[in-house]
């Protein structure tokens, strides 16, 4: 029978090996959002424009924008996580974003217009997006699993943590410098937060 | 040098962790936010007034809302990371002292001297949705920067764990089956994120 040291360790390595990938993207892009200014610098959005065409969709004061947003994406064939920003009484803005650039759907109501343009994302500001998206408040499968991801990185970060801990004190001979690291790891994040 | 690599990922590890629990916990409330704050009686604490004091000093003409503000926070003991609004055209000077446990508002009305001082109520959900924001470096603070530059080192100890894991676990042999499995399950899923997000 696997005995419980073998089941922490084997936890440990697995989980890190699997969750790798949301581990890296965090540390790149948390280092990009830190040093931003040095590492690019953000330029005025070009939008390149996709089509315009003439469009029905009465919209009423009452209804909900996502709704109506949705409805548009799907006679769009461009289904996927977006926002909906009604900035003009006779405007509606719909930003169908990805990792790699956004579409902006622009619905004139009065001239029943519809326009779409597109921008790209350059390599940093796409694993900055990475870094941002979570939660569960998008459409679709694929969305809802990455917001399941990011809840199972953050749970392996904790598990990382615990495990960690345990196979530290599971070994005498680590176990004075380890109480050192620990000690003076708490001891300086609480010495910060008092004092910042 | 297994043996350098397995001590430096340990005991990094041992001296990070609190970063690493704060930002784990910190993503987990953000992305559950709306069930979170339903936990809470209000959306956002109170603020709770501290003091009210007589405020003597005076500026001269073209000093700056932000040179007022600090030397504000001096006077009061509070000196540290702040934003400061308002104070043109002899209205109120409202500085946001940004302090992990609760912000600090000391607002500052030059018509009366006075200067009052509110503090926010603590709560666990605001605490580490600050504490995870705060990238240092911004502000003219040691402390600010002794910050930004530990989670300098905690981003670059997420990379070095991700790596020094693989070289650890490559020494592993027995462990080459499921561990393969598992990186490339990771990586492929990772993939598809990529192609369909």
């Amino acid at each position: 029978m696997i005995t419980f040291d073998k089941l922490n360790r084997r936890t440990h390595l697995y989980l890190g090996l699997f969750l790798m990938p949301w581990l890296l993207m965090y540390g790149v892009s948390s280092f990009i959002i830190i040093h931003e200014k040095a590492i690019y610098k953000a330029k005025p959005p070009q939008w390149e424009p996709l089509f315009e065409k003439d469009y029905r969709r009465p919209i009423s004061e009452q209804e909900d924008l996502r709704v109506t947003a949705r409805e548009i994406l799907k006679d769009c064939d461009m289904e996927g996580a977006f926002w909906a920003n009604k900035s003009k009484p006779d405007t509606l803005e719909i930003d169908r974003f990805s990792f790699w650039g956004s579409t902006r759907l622009t619905y004139s109501i009065k001239a029943q217009k519809l326009k779409a343009e597109r921008q790209s994302a350059p390599a940093p500001e796409a694993v900055v997006r990475m870094h941002f998206r979570g939660g569960y408040g998008q459409p679709g499968f694929w969305n809802k699993f990455w917001g399941f991801l990011v809840d199972l990185a953050c749970l392996g970060i904790l598990v990382w943590t615990a495990s960690g801990l345990i196979m530290w004190w599971r070994l005498p001979r680590f176990r004075n410098w380890g109480a050192i690291a620990v000690g003076g790891g708490v001891l300086a994040f609480l010495l910060l937060i008092w004092k910042l | 040098m297994a043996r350098l690599v397995r001590s430096v990922h340990l005991f990094t590890g041992l001296f990070l962790a609190p970063w690493m629990v704060m930002y784990a916990l910190s993503t987990l409330v953000m992305a559950h936010r709306e069930f979170v704050v339903s936990l809470y009686p209000t959306p956002d604490p109170a603020m709770v007034t501290e003091k009210e004091l007589d405020y003597s000093r005076t500026f001269p003409e073209g000093t700056t809302p932000q040179e007022i503000g600090r030397q504000i926070l001096q006077d009061v003991g509070l000196d540290g990371t702040h934003r400061v609004s308002g104070g043109k055209n002899g209205k109120p000077l409202v500085i946001s002292r940004q302090h992990p446990l609760g912000i600090h508002r000391i607002t500052f009305d030059p018509a009366k001297h006075q200067v009052a001082i509110q503090r926010e109520e603590f709560r666990a959900l605001t605490f580490l949705e600050r504490m995870h924001r705060r990238r240092g470096y911004d502000q003219p603070y040691a402390l600010e920067d002794t910050w930004g530059l530990s989670v300098d080192v905690a981003v670059a100890a997420m990379v070095f764990w991700s790596l020094s894991g693989v070289w650890l676990w490559w020494e592993l042999k027995s462990t080459h089956g499921w561990g393969t499995l598992s990186m490339v399950v990771g990586w492929a899923l990772f993939a598809v994120f990529l192609l369909l997000l």
